[in-house]
């Protein structure tokens, strides 16, 4: 039988979770479209992004300190949260990264 | 007739079912599968659904502390807070807000295609905010029909988020600190332009933020919803201690009137976590569905972007900026309180969040860590003033002891006010 690929979750978490998370999650989706990667992208706050466990976590540095308990499968830190370009050179590997360990499993 | 009746009454003038309306037009331009359609519309109507639900105890937990001061100093006491402004709004004449987000992003799509400034505003939820507000004080004149206050809300807000979104566009680039790929679109263009100019006289460029140590204590603060329920509660109490327990008692509806004080700031919180969460549903499939559409139309199209965008340039400024915008908006209303103003404006907090971290980024670029601390007092100290200018002539707003709280609004929004006063307010 054919692996096929489970939809992976996505969390963009930014302070307020209504402005960049939101371009944070539109800017993940083209991207993992375009990799072909299948997930389902959410955007949240500082306060309701605590309790989720997603695959991959996508977020700054100083946000990440304040949520850092969060059990994701994967962390990706943006330098430049608007960043295109960063966020297909961290996301995608990250997304295969958790791809390949549930292969395995 | 009736058919046209009724799609204009209960379809149009359902702001739930108009915001869903425009969630699927997009998603449909780009083309998304019908699984992700059928979620992002039910999603939008729920969000906001969400939002109205928030209104409530953001507005009662608001009205209080208004009261009291009316009632001890005879004079008006407002609430800088845009939230409420926004939910207020949606919840009344939602479907004139819609429309008029629809047609303002449409203007900037035609300006920014025609012009050589290719700046698209891509913030949701300012543009709903903005559009609430602009939408708000038409309708309070009863001589603009439904169809002009859109056109005219839609067509102001359209220029003014292209603008805007350029003006930012300019600081950052010519900073060399920043960045040339986005811009900001944020209801602050008098602030960052007044920021860009100051710093450089007040400050030193070389001295920066980033060499000052802030407490891992004060981490917390960044939750910023966690940080506005907390500096609420403080300041809510110290107006609710001098005003006494026979004043605050009258509001407390049995309840102990210590308790009742302390939970006051944090029905306020629990109020803007409720509004922000129906916002984030709602925008959360608009938005991209705005991106996709704003980059397939324009070539080279720059976003404008929210606030903490930037933070990224000077994560320290934000920090200082955002405290020394505080001690400003506390200044102001000190004065304001003990100089017999008619309307005296409470702190803001949340915007001199996001305010004063913007300023900051902006002042540290261009003066340093000097110009981050002046700058901030200045307009964190003189912004409270235009807004309190504002609140008379702001419409439906004006009985809600709330008002916007961004620099533009003491300033491009005053001057919004009094030119549609001065258009649809003679007798």
């Amino acid at each position: 039988m054919a692996f096929k690929a489970k939809r992976l979750s996505v969390l963009a978490v930014c302070g307020a979770g209504v402005g960049s998370s939101i371009m944070m999650k539109a800017n993940a989706e083209e991207v993992l479209e375009k990799h072909g990667v299948r997930a389902r992208v959410t955007a949240a706050d500082i306060t309701s992004a605590k309790g989720n466990s997603p695959d991959v976590l996508v977020t700054t540095l100083d946000i990440y300190k304040v949520i850092k308990d969060i059990k994701a499968g994967e962390v990706v830190i943006l330098e430049n949260m608007v960043s295109m370009k960063e966020l297909e050179e961290k996301l995608v590997p990250a997304c295969k990264k958790v791809l390949e360990r549930m292969k395995e499993k | 007739m009736e058919v046209i009746n009724f799609i204009a009454t209960e379809i149009i003038g359902n702001p739930g079912i108009l915001f869903a309306l425009i969630t699927l037009l997009g998603m449909l331009l780009l083309k998304k599968s019908f699984p992700d359609i059928v979620m992002g519309v039910v999603k939008t109507i729920i969000g906001y659904l969400i939002l109205v639900l928030g209104c409530g105890p953001l507005q009662s937990a608001t009205t209080p502390v208004g009261a009291w001061i009316n009632d001890m100093l005879g004079v008006q006491g407002i609430v800088p807070q845009n939230w409420i402004i926004m939910s207020t709004a949606t919840a009344q004449v939602g479907s004139q807000i819609g429309l008029a987000v629809l047609v303002g992003f449409i203007v900037n799509l035609i300006l920014a295609r025609i012009t050589t400034l290719k700046n698209v505003a891509l913030t949701g939820h300012i543009l709903v905010i903005w559009a609430s507000w602009a939408v708000g004080v038409l309708v309070a004149y009863p001589g603009v029909g439904f169809l002009a206050v859109v056109l005219i809300a839609g067509i102001f807000c359209g220029i003014y988020s292209w603008l805007s979104s350029a003006v930012s566009y300019h600081f950052m680039k010519k900073s060399g600190r920043m960045t040339d790929e986005f811009s900001l679109y944020v209801p602050e263009i008098t602030g960052i332009a007044l920021t860009s100019w100051l710093s450089p006289i007040v400050g030193n460029k070389d001295k920066r933020c980033d060499e000052i140590e802030v407490s891992e204590n004060l981490e917390w603060l960044r939750d910023t919803t966690v940080s506005v329920s907390v500096i609420a509660t403080v300041i809510w109490t110290i107006f609710g201690l001098i005003a006494g327990p026979e004043r605050v008692a009258a509001y407390a509806d049995g309840q102990n009137w210590v308790i009742y004080l302390l939970f006051l700031g944090l029905n306020f919180g629990m109020g803007l976590t409720v509004v922000l969460f129906g916002v984030r549903m709602m925008l959360a499939e608009i938005v991209p569905a705005f991106k996709g559409i704003s980059t397939r139309l324009i070539k080279g199209a720059i976003p404008g972007l929210d606030y903490p965008t930037v933070f990224q340039f000077a994560p320290m400024a934000v920090f200082i900026g955002f405290l020394a915008n505080l001690v400003g908006g506390i200044l102001a209303t000190l004065v304001m309180t003990f100089t017999g103003m008619p309307v005296v404006v409470l702190p803001a907090v949340w915007m001199n969040f996001w305010t004063g971290g913007t300023l900051g980024v902006f002042a540290d670029a261009y003066g340093g860590r000097r110009a981050c601390i002046i700058v901030n007092l200045i307009l964190g100290f003189l912004a409270p003033f235009g807004w309190a200018l504002a609140y008379p002539t702001s419409g439906i707003f004006s009985a809600l002891n709330a008002t916007n709280d961004y620099t533009d609004s003491s300033t491009i929004g005053l001057l919004y006010q009094w030119f549609v006063k001065l258009i649809f307010g003679g007798n």
